[in-house]
């Protein structure tokens, strides 16, 4: 297996891109009841939370990039295998395929929850993941192009969501968020851990940034992309604890969708199943970019067609949403990968970070003598 | 080839579609525009639901079922059984409690309806002097529809800036809050029509008082604020200084105010002796004087503003007494005091405790800008 890749010329995207797949692939279905889980931990100081877990995101980001421009133009399959050699690097291959596909499972399994629990009670799971799955299938099977396409998409057509706000925002009451800095440290830090499955999405940057034309920019886009996000789930959670009460916001599972539950148009009274429907758009994104990571993964272990992967993987996360069926065990999945991505996404880029700038001195090193 | 494959993929999942959610036809289903909550026996409720009949050929604009379950949802289930349309929620626009259903709590038969992802946060609460099923199932000679009768009366006052606005998400906002009690409408049947009689104020989720509208409209001032309301009081002649010379002194004036735009601040002065400076500025045009004032001599107007700066300052002290009597702190001073004193680990409980010892400084700014078009 060779540590760099180059794909052709044609299969290359634009670095300003690179913000809108950012973006996109973090924004999914955390930001639809995040509020509840921090404010639990961090009570009305959760924003400060909020901004804390943006700021650990981009120095995160940015040891990313800072691992990957180490080389020329390897993905983190490629590095896993040089750092660490043949078998433990391909060990930590398959981990990091197997957390692709347990993120693709909490996505899509969540928004069908949701779908279920606020539009189509009576429509069974099967159904739903079907058509989802059709629709992740053509942007996966269309290639790495064709998935930014449909994250810049996500990013410009779900923007007119953001001024719907203004409604909850008639009826906010300032007073929610006073005193201010009443949690302690630990508070808040527990609040930014909550925070994790919210904010990940980012680390796909490990795979795709083989694909991107202007490597030296990365950083200053993935910047952009990552501020936004932070800007984004602010606001939500500014408006979110004004506009409920403490123990309403205890109570209410997905806070961000019960704000839509009061737009009232004179053609729509319900709002927030447009809302509910149209999120369709802002998981796709999501969905495709992490199977095609897990078939970007193992195509580059076994040598294999990466199309093959994707319905096999296709077929696997299928069978596999079918075994969620209550709230509990959804619930329970959910934090389990919360746990997981904590490590994965926050803590393992730092451990993999020594390691590569190890391994590169002991090369020069090995060079000079 | 590739692409049949995907066009066949597409029409294959077309001939799913067609089958798999409910549909609701709107001459099929029931929807249920007004719930009314009483108490019956035992742990028992009576739930009144009042349902919008789309039958061109029926008489009644509404069609009204009653019946008694041990939960609300359990009663809707059993009222389908006395329907012949499927009852549907999504448009239910008052939900109004009995009195004795308002005394007992009514933050169970709330939560009902926040739990329904179908019912609107924006439905309105009341309370009903009496039972609720008796406004419901009454038939009135003005008006054929009960329940959009109250959803527009309840509308038009909010609207109008005569009564707090008591929507589903507003009340549950006020209960899972630590320091403010919900404040509801109160309804009644009086001369044949639905009336607001004022507001029931809560403890908790519980009924312990009542205030007339008139009380309603101070409550508004001190928590709110107005753009344009509308308001009548009446003053005392009084002496140093009189308003018309020469009278007595008890000699009643009444004012009506309107245009009213007002803001207040409550701000906590002493944490521990719970003093409270409650400022409130408002103007408004003097639309109406029952008596004849000289209003082209300014310092006539002067006065007038004193003296209903005067007369609103004793209304809301009284008010803020009436609430510390039943224990219901629907102003809210309770949050005031949580968002000003940092650890202080308030609950409903220990702020219950601490309010009868609340003090309050009212000061009140008011100012009268213009009195019509002629002088």
């Amino acid at each position: 297996m060779k540590v760099s890749i180059y794909p052709e010329q044609h299969h290359l995207v634009n670095a300003f891109l690179v913000m809108f797949i950012i973006h996109s692939a973090q924004l999914g279905v955390g930001v639809q009841g995040f509020q509840r889980i921090i404010y639990m931990e961090a009570k009305h100081d959760a924003w400060m939370s909020v901004l804390l877990s943006g700021g650990i995101a981009s120095i995160i980001g940015f040891i990313m990039v800072k691992t990957l421009q180490s080389y020329e133009s390897a993905d983190l399959y490629g590095i896993q295998r040089d750092v660490y050699g043949k078998w433990i690097g391909t060990f930590l291959n398959l981990v990091y395929v197997s957390y692709c596909l347990g993120a693709f499972l909490v996505i899509i399994r969540n928004y069908i929850e949701v779908l279920q629990a606020w539009v189509f009670p009576e429509v069974p799971t099967w159904f739903l993941a079907l058509t989802l799955m059709l629709l992740v299938l053509y942007g996966a099977l269309g290639g790495f192009r064709i998935i930014v396409g449909v994250s810049f998409f996500s990013v410009f057509l779900a923007l007119w969501l953001l001024g719907l706000l203004s409604y909850p925002l008639q009826y906010i009451n300032w007073q929610n968020i006073m005193p201010m800095f009443e949690a302690n440290t630990m508070d808040i830090l527990k609040g930014t851990y909550a925070m994790t499955f919210t904010v990940i999405g980012f680390e796909l940057m490990y795979s795709y940034y083989p694909y991107i034309k202007e490597k030296q920019k990365t950083t200053r886009y993935m910047q952009i992309g990552l501020a936004y996000t932070t800007f984004l789930y602010l606001a939500v959670m500014l408006v979110s604890l004004g506009y409920f009460s403490g123990g309403q916001l205890e109570r209410t599972i997905w806070a961000t969708l019960s704000l839509f539950k009061i737009v009232r148009l004179p053609f729509i009274e319900r709002f927030e199943y447009v809302a509910i429907t149209f999120w369709m758009l802002i998981i796709l994104p999501n969905l495709m970019l992490y199977i095609w990571s897990a078939s970007r993964g193992v195509t580059r272990i076994f040598q294999w067609k990466e199309k093959t992967f994707i319905w096999i993987f296709s077929i696997f996360l299928f069978a596999a949403i079918q075994f969620f069926v209550t709230r509990e065990q959804i619930n329970a999945l959910s934090d389990l990968f919360g746990k997981v991505s904590f490590y994965v996404v926050y803590c393992y880029p730092i451990v993999l970070y020594i390691f590569v700038l190890i391994k590169k001195k002991v090369v020069r090193k090995g060079n000079a003598t | 080839m590739k692409n049949m494959t995907r066009l066949l993929l597409a029409l294959f999942a077309l001939s799913f579609l067609s089958s798999c959610a409910d549909p609701s036809t709107l001459e099929k289903i029931g929807m249920i525009t007004t719930v009314g909550y009483d108490k019956a026996d035992g742990e028992e409720i009576q739930t009144t639901i009042l349902i919008l009949e789309t039958d061109p050929q029926s008489v009644d604009s509404t069609n009204v079922i009653s019946s008694n379950a041990l939960t609300s949802k359990g009663a809707r289930i059993k009222g389908s059984l006395k329907s012949q349309k499927k009852l549907e929620s999504g448009q239910l626009r008052v939900a109004l409690y009995g009195k004795e259903v308002a005394e007992k709590g009514f933050i169970n038969l709330a939560d009902t309806l926040s739990r329904d992802h179908a019912i609107s946060d924006l439905t309105y609460l009341a309370v009903v002097d009496g039972k609720a099923s008796e406004i419901l199932e009454k038939k009135y000679e003005q008006f054929s529809d009960a329940g959009q009768y109250v959803y527009k009366e309840i509308e038009q006052n909010i609207k109008g800036e005569t009564i707090p606005s008591p929507t589903l998400h507003e009340m549950l906002h006020d209960y899972y809050s630590v320091g403010i009690d919900p404040l509801m409408p109160l309804l009644k049947v009086e001369d044949e029509m639905i009336t607001i009689t004022g507001m029931a104020i809560m403890k908790d989720d519980k009924m312990v008082g009542r205030i007339s509208p008139i009380e309603a409209f101070y409550v508004k001032l001190v928590n709110d604020q107005y753009d344009a309301g509308n308001f009548e009081l009446t003053l005392k002649n009084g002496n140093d200084p009189e308003l018309m010379e020469g009278q007595d002194s008890s000699k009643k004036i009444a004012v009506a105010l309107d245009t009213i735009k007002s803001k207040s601040k409550i701000d906590l002065l002493d944490e521990q002796t719970l003093e409270f400076d409650l400022d409130i500025s408002m103007n408004a045009r003097l639309q109406e004087i029952n008596q004849k004032i000289d209003l082209k001599n300014p310092k006539n107007i002067e006065i007038l503003d004193e003296k209903i700066s005067q007369e609103m300052n004793k209304e809301i002290k009284e008010l803020i007494r009436y609430g510390k009597s039943v224990d219901s702190d629907f102003i809210g001073f309770g949050e005031v005091y949580r968002s000003a004193v940092p650890h202080s680990k308030l609950t409903k409980k220990k702020w219950h405790s601490m309010y009868k010892d609340v003090k309050v400084n009212v000061n009140i700014d008011f100012q009268i800008v213009r009195t019509g078009v002629v002088e």
